[in-house]
Formats: structure tokens, C-alpha cells, sequence
């Protein structure tokens, strides 16, 4: 983590816990966690930096202090206004990723690998070489482009990839698309590797990998959305088009919206109740408020009892307010999730 | 299964597209094929896959081949995959889950299998290699057996237990680099104290030994600097440290070196191979890196391997300047040292080895320990029945040869005499007529010009970023 990561992070009007930040990234699954990344608007950065160390999170932080941007107290950070003017410059001549509210519907990651995979092979076929050293994917990876390769083999392939990668980044700013493009590997092209670009633009590693992220994800996107126009692409990537709910508490939610009771649920399905809340709740943070039962689950009368004592910001709510009415803290919580959706201008969910 | 000369002929011819064998690969060979277990020591770049390559052509069985390191074995399998050959996998603790169980349902169908120790210390992979007879066991940089086994990598200690419960399989163990007593120690290791030695000298004449002495950090800076731009490329700079090598790697770029990049474990697996291909390409032409580049590298031209850091023995040092000069064509290796420069590797050489009053507590109260945990080697000693004196014993008399070996660099780097004869000694070699061209001893006056290694004049700016538009034709269409 760079300061430059952490002062984008960092809001000047919302107090931010450290630790619910330094979990995003690194991608630590719990609901604490992804509660606090909705409640500050980051949950798009969930996994961004899987092999986050804890002292780079203190370095950055100490630095920010240092630099008279931010202030901390007991782990709780806030940007100074001096802070607040930097990250509004910074975000003015930086790559601002557009479609951030999606990333965590593409395995980022899986898809750019394969999709580098994927240039490779038909860059090596088209030129007929069939010696050649192919990049180390994950088996997965490796398997997923083998089958589609084997599927869309053709001596027209390479035009057809060709067609279909120029129509996408038509669609990007220029310099963005050269530099993703350089990034690509093939027929005696080793491409370009981040550290290079870093030197050869002084774009920042960080924004280099947003700008990698942001567009692997806008062409899953794109490709998904309209399979006539990317037929061959759209065969390729829509494995990587992936739900950011875990398969068990999308379970759990199915479960419950095909009848089930919670009871029954823990019982057939051998969880620990405060499990099955806890993939409710995560489902709930993940969906938008339509696509949830709210209604079912946090009763007409009840949600009117909580409209009454919570009130104010929402981050200033306390269980005690409300723990009187026999109810536990995950009916709590989603009220507060709920709460947090509604008063939202735009429904942030991110789209499944 | 006797394999006779012209089989082995027609494979070189077949498969490798090569019609004689280069010195000790058919000594080698024929050993093989006549039954016998062989130690083979080769210098690097005399082509030691070729001989176990060969063998399981002509065999038509499943080689399996025990390697040190994940990264030797990514590139031992993206080699054979080169040259076509798909029947190849590294089973190792990278695979997922459902790659391994996949791999090992169908190891049968793999004609080269590459692991390393620890993983063949597994029920499950060992029984599904008995059940595939394996045609030759090869143990790859079979030095590790003698230099890893005892503070760094115990599981080579258990090969020859390995190789027994496959069934004792023909095997070939290859190294570049051993010492008498490190090939005393590997036979007796394996269990093999019969097997037949195939040994060429570790010489290689073609490069020219220098060390370079400075009083500074900051002298070997700037003198690594001016060196490397007077340099005919390729060349390698090696560090002991992945941040020196990031930052000396920026001070050539900074002072007009143009392509070159830093390799280290430190980058992702997609950057390692842009830089490793650039390389192959010749886009890059000084990599800054440490010892993670270059097992498996297989570039002919490279002109200088030049060292920042003292390495921990002689033995990596002849390994790591081995790849200078595959082409037989003049090259150099240049030692720079600093007075005190020997306490990394001091450091790095007794890392894993552990403290008297340790072993003796951990005997006192044995526990579990974890994979990182330098007691690790203690608990696997005791878990192999050796009790606690025999245990100190073993780390005292590590911890010696270590200094040993330092020291043996250390006279390297001082000697007055001929630098090459001083590896000769080490390796227990004979001395042979030195080239021309020797070492800085011998030869003072020999400068870089009359060994024509000077950098040509001009120097070519890295590649821009092309328009999109451009990469794409380029890479789809063909136009450069």
C-alpha cells in the first residue's frame, strides 16, 4: 500500500477505521468487515491487495499524519482538509475507474490472466508457432482458455479477436487503451510489465493496476452484455463473470427465499445460527434493497420501532438503543444495511 | 532395459535435432542404459537434461525428476513444452487441490514428472508413482543434497529412502559443481556407493575472472555503473538482495543504461516472464537479479555475469557465473567486494542453523513447529531418530563448513596467485594449462577491449508504448 491508496481511502467527513480498511483489502471475508466497507463506501476495493502487511498499512498512515493530511486516533483516521484537497487533486490527474461499482462481479485476477493467455495462444496460432513458452496461469485458468481455444479454433480466430478487442477499446480513452494493450503477451511480443510502464509514463504502480483492473472489468462487461457483438470474446470471459456473495450464504438466501424458516435451515443444513445470520447479512450488503427480503425478515412493526429510536447518522446508531425490544444484533445490523441502501441517492448495490 | 548407442543416436536426431552428443552426455548414456547408476557432474550449459531427456525417449518410460526449486521446474517444464512435449508436470505445492488430484489419477500418462524432495515424502504421490514404473529417478542439482540437506532442506537427506520405496529405480544424479567430498557425500546419501561417475572439468575457459575492489558502497555503485556501460551485452548483475537489486537497477537506469530490469521473487509471476522473455529477446540486455534468475536460464550469449554481493560459496558463484558464455565465446565474471561484504553471507549461511541451548530445550520439551521454524530441522532429526548430542554435533560441525566455505571465497577474492587454480584446488580438479585470458592474477594487463568485450557505441532506446491499434496488428496480424 502507497499513501496515495490510503488518502483515496480516507474520507475528511466519516471517521474510518483502520483495521476495516487495511480487511478490505487484503479480503477478509467477515461481516464486520464488509458492514464497515459499505457504511464507507469501499466495498469495491474488498481484495484489491491480498498480501497487504500490516506495517505497510502503519506506513502509510504515519506518513499521511506526517504530511498534515490525515489525523488518527486510537486506529479511527480522517482526512484534514489539507487531506480532502489532495485526494480531490489527485483524483483530478489520476485514472478514475468507471466501472468500480462492478469490479467485485469479475474475478479479476482469473480474467486478465486468462484473457492474456488467450492472446497468447491465438497470437502463436495465427503466426503458426507452436513452439513457444505459454504464460503460468492457475490450472483453472489454463483448462478454461484451453477448452475455449479448442472450441473456437479457426483460421479466422486472430481477426476475429483482433475485431472484437479494436471495437472495445475504441470505446476507451486512448492512452488507456495503449497502455493496456502494451500489457498484452504475444508471437514475439513479450509485452510491457507494470514496473516498465511505471517508468515509462511515471503513472503510479497502484493507478497502472486500477487501470488494469478497471478495464479487464468493463470488457467482462461489455462482452457479457452483448454476446452478438463478441461472440468469440463472450464465450471466453463469461466464466470470470462471478457473484461477490459466497456460494454458502447464497445458499442460505435461496433456502430462505424457496420457504425454509432459519430453524430449519441450521438444522438441514448443520450451521450454527449466528452462521446463518451472518449470510444473511452478507447477502443483504451485497444486494440491492429490492433484491432482498427485508419485509420478511425485519417485520412492518419492528421497522417502525427502530424508526422511532434510531435516528441521526447512521455510523452513530448503538445496539443499545434498541436491544429493550427482544430482538438480536443481526436484525440490528440489517436494519442498518437496509437504512444505509435507502439513503443513498442511487442504489450502490453492486449489479448482479 | 538395455538401450543401445543407435537408439540413443536416433532420438538426439529425432527429438533434438542434433547429431553428436557433447562431451560426458554419452558416457553418461551408455552408463545408463548398461544398468547402471551414475553420478554425472557436468559444468552448466553441457547439457544435462539432454542425458535424462534422451534416456526416457529411448526407454519409453516415465522419467521422474527431483528438482530444488518451484521456479527450476516451471522453466524445466516450459522448456520441454517448447520443444513440443506436453506429456510433462510439476507436481509441487503450487498445484490447487483439484489440479493435484487430477495430475496424480493420471500420472501414468506423463513421460517427465518434476518434484521436489519434500513433496515425493508424500503417501499419495509415491504410491501413484510405484504404480506408473518409473524407467529413471533423476536427482536434479544433486549437490543439494549435501549443501541443503542438513540446516535447509532435510528431505533430501531421505531420497535414498525414497528411491527404495519406489522400488529402487536406475538413477542418474546430476550436479555442475561437487567437490570430492560433496560426491562422497551424495553417493553415500543415495545409497548408491557403487555408481558410476561421469565427470568433465568444471572449467570453463572462456570467461575471465576478475574481482574488483572498492572501498565504498558507494565506490561500487559508481564502479558497477561504469562497468556495465562498457560491457558488450547481455549481462547479469546479481544481488543478495531483492531491495539493492531494485534500487542499483534504478542507478543504471538513472545513469543511461536504457534496457534493463530488476527479477526478483519479489515481482508477480506475470512480470517474471515480460522479463525473462525480453531477455530470451534480447529487449532487455542487463537484468539486476538475484538468485531466483537464471537456474534454467538457457542463453547462449550472455557476455558478463557480474556479482554486487558475495555469494555464500564458491560452489553458487561457479554456478551463477556459469551462464556466461554458453556460446564458448569470450566472456567475463566480475566479483566486486567491499571489505565487510562478508557478513551477508555469513549471515545468510548460518541462518538456518541452530543454537546448542535450543536443540537441547526443544529434546527437553519437543513441540509441534511450524514449516518456517528453524526448528523445524531439529524436530525432523528427531522425528529420523537421532538423539540430541548427535543433533549438536551435526550443527557444529554445518556451522564449520559454512565458515569453511566462506572462507574459501574469501581466498578467491584475496588470493595473489591464478583465481582459476584456485577453484581448481577447491573442486579437487587437476590443474589444467591455463587460457590466455585467465583471471586479473594472472593476466593484469588484459583489459576489456582485448578481450573484445567493449559495448558497441550505439545503444537502443527502449520500445515506446505503440497505439493500441499497433499492438493489436502486431500481435494478431503479424506487422511489427
Amino acid at each position: 500500500m502507497n499513501k496515495a491508496l490510503l488518502l483515496q481511502l480516507l474520507s475528511d467527513d466519516q471517521p474510518r477505521r483502520i483495521r476495516v480498511i487495511e480487511n478490505l483489502l487484503v479480503g477478509k471475508r467477515t461481516v464486520s468487515t464488509l458492514y464497515w466497507g459499505l457504511r464507507y463506501d469501499l466495498l469495491a476495493w474488498f481484495g484489491f491487495e491480498k498480501h497487504l502487511a500490516r506495517r505497510d498499512v502503519a506506513n502509510a498512515l504515519n506518513q499521511l499524519v506526517a504530511d498534515g493530511s490525515a489525523t488518527v486516533t486510537n486506529l479511527v483516521a480522517q482526512l484534514t482538509p489539507t487531506g480532502a484537497i489532495q485526494k480531490h487533486q489527485l483524483a483530478k490527474v489520476t485514472y478514475q475507474p468507471v466501472a468500480l461499482s462492478s469490479w467485485l462481479t469479475v474475478a479479476r485476477p482469473e480474467a486478465w490472466q486468462g484473457l492474456q493467455l488467450a492472446v497468447q495462444v491465438v497470437s502463436e496460432f495465427q503466426a503458426a508457432n507452436r513452439q513457444y513458452y505459454p504464460l503460468q496461469v492457475a490450472f483453472e485458468t489454463r483448462q478454461t482458455v484451453k477448452r475455449w481455444f479448442l472450441a473456437q479454433r479457426r483460421p479466422t480466430l486472430a481477426k476475429q479477436v483482433r475485431g472484437e478487442l479494436g471495437q472495445f477499446l475504441s470505446a476507451i480513452p486512448e492512452p488507456v487503451a495503449d497502455l493496456w494493450a502494451s500489457l498484452l503477451v504475444g508471437h514475439q511480443t513479450p509485452g510491457k510489465t507494470v514496473e516498465q510502464l511505471f517508468e515509462m509514463t511515471h503513472r503510479s504502480a497502484l493507478e497502472l493496476t486500477v487501470i488494469q483492473d478497471d478495464i479487464m472489468t468493463q470488457l467482462v462487461l461489455v462482452t457479457q452484455a452483448a454476446p452478438t457483438s463478441f461472440p468469440v470474446l463472450h464465450e471466453l470471459l463469461q466464466a470470470w463473470q462471478v457473484s461477490p456473495i459466497s456460494p454458502s450464504a447464497a445458499q442460505t438466501l435461496a433456502n430462505y427465499r424457496a420457504g425454509a424458516t432459519l430453524s430449519t435451515i441450521v438444522e438441514h443444513r448443520r450451521l450454527k445460527p449466528s452462521t446463518v445470520h451472518e449470510h444473511l447479512l452478507e447477502a443483504a450488503i451485497f444486494l440491492s434493497v429490492q433484491q432482498f427480503p427485508y419485509a420478511k425478515l425485519l417485520p412492518n412493526d419492528l421497522q417502525r420501532a427502530f424508526a422511532q429510536r434510531l435516528t441521526g447518522s447512521i455510523d452513530d446508531w448503538a445496539f443499545d438503543q434498541v436491544s429493550d425490544l427482544k430482538i438480536e444484533f443481526w436484525q440490528f445490523r440489517l436494519y442498518e444495511i437496509m437504512r444505509s441502501k435507502l439513503s443513498d441517492d442511487g442504489d450502490d448495490s453492486t449489479t448482479l | 532395459m538395455t538401450v543401445t548407442t543407435q537408439q540413443l543416436y536416433k532420438v538426439l536426431a529425432e527429438k533434438f535435432g542434433f547429431t553428436r552428443f557433447r562431451p560426458g552426455q554419452l558416457e553418461a548414456l551408455t552408463a545408463l542404459s548398461e544398468g547402471r547408476d551414475t553420478l554425472a557432474v557436468l559444468p552448466t550449459g553441457a547439457g544435462k537434461t539432454l542425458i535424462y531427456e534422451c534416456y526416457g525417449y529411448a526407454v519409453q518410460r516415465p522419467v521422474v525428476i527431483v528438482s530444488p526449486l518451484l521456479s527450476l521446474m516451471q522453466d524445466q517444464v516450459r522448456a520441454l513444452n517448447l520443444r513440443g512435449e506436453t506429456a510433462v508436470t510439476a507436481v509441487t505445492s503450487l498445484m490447487s487441490f483439484t489440479e493435484k488430484r487430477v495430475v496424480l489419477q493420471h500420472l501414468n500418462r506423463y513421460r517427465f514428472i518434476f518434484s521436489s524432495p519434500e513433496m515425493l515424502t508424500q503417501p499419495a504421490f509415491l504410491t501413484a508413482l510405484k504404480a506408473c514404473q518409473v524407467g529413471l529417478l533423476v536427482v536434479d542439482e544433486a549437490h543439494c543434497i549435501s549443501t541443503w540437506g542438513p540446516d535447509f532442506r532435510p528431505e533430501y537427506l531421505l531420497l535414498g529412502r525414497i528411491r527404495n520405496a519406489l522400488g529402487r529405480p536406475l538413477t542418474l544424479m546430476a550436479t555442475a559443481t561437487a567437490t570430492p567430498q560433496v560426491k562422497r557425500d551424495i553417493l553415500k546419501k543415495m545409497q548408491l556407493p557403487t555408481a558410476a561417475q561421469i565427470g568433465l572439468s568444471v572449467d570453463r575457459p572462456n570467461i575471465y575472472l576478475k574481482v574488483v575492489k572498492t572501498a565504498t558502497e558507494q565506490d561500487k555503485q559508481t564502479q558497477l555503473v561504469s562497468l556495465v556501460k562498457g560491457l558488450k551485452t547481455p549481462g547479469i548483475v546479481y544481488f543478495s538482495s531483492r531491495k539493492t537489486a531494485d534500487e542499483v537497477c534504478e542507478v543504471l537506469r538513472q545513469s543511461g543504461v536504457p534496457r534493463v530490469a530488476a527479477y526478483h521473487g519479489g515481482l508477480s509471476a506475470d512480470s517474471r516472464y515480460k522479463v525473462q522473455q525480453q531477455f530470451m529477446n534480447d529487449e532487455l540486455t542487463v537484468i539486476c537479479a538475484t538468485n531466483a534468475f537464471g537456474m534454467g536460464i538457457d542463453k547462449a550469449n550472455i557476455r558478463f555475469v557480474i556479482h554486487y554481493h558475495l555469494p555464500v560459496d564458491l560452489e553458487n558463484y561457479w554456478q551463477e557465473i556459469g551462464r556466461a558464455g554458453r556460446d564458448g565465446q569470450q566472456s567475463i565474471a566480475i566479483l566486486l567486494y567491499t571489505p565487510g561484504d562478508e557478513r551477508l553471507p555469513e549471515y545468510l549461511g548460518q541462518a538456518n542453523i541452530v543454537a546448542e541451548a535450543d536443540i537441547a530445550a526443544f529434546f527437553a520439551r519437543p513441540r509441534p513447529v511450524a514449516d518456517d521454524d528453524p526448528l523445524r530441522l531439529v524436530a525432523f532429526y528427531r522425528q529420523h531418530h537421532l538423539n540430541q548430542e548427535q543433533v549438536i554435533a551435526l550443527f557444529a560441525s554445518r556451522r564449520q563448513q559454512r565458515r569453511q566455505a566462506l572462507a574459501t571465497l574469501l581466498t578467491y577474492v584475496n588470493t595473489s596467485n591464478c583465481r582459476r587454480r584456485v577453484v581448481q584446488a577447491y573442486f579437487g580438479e587437476p590443474t589444467s594449462s591455463l587460457s590466455q585470458n585467465c583471471c586479473d592474477q594472472d593476466s593484469p594487463e588484459t583489459t576489456v577491449e582485448n578481450l573484445h568485450l567493449t559495448a558497441p557505441p550505439t545503444s537502443v532506446l527502449p520500445g515506446d508504448i505503440l497505439p493500441w491499434r499497433a499492438t493489436l496488428d502486431q500481435l494478431f496480424l503479424g506487422k511489427s
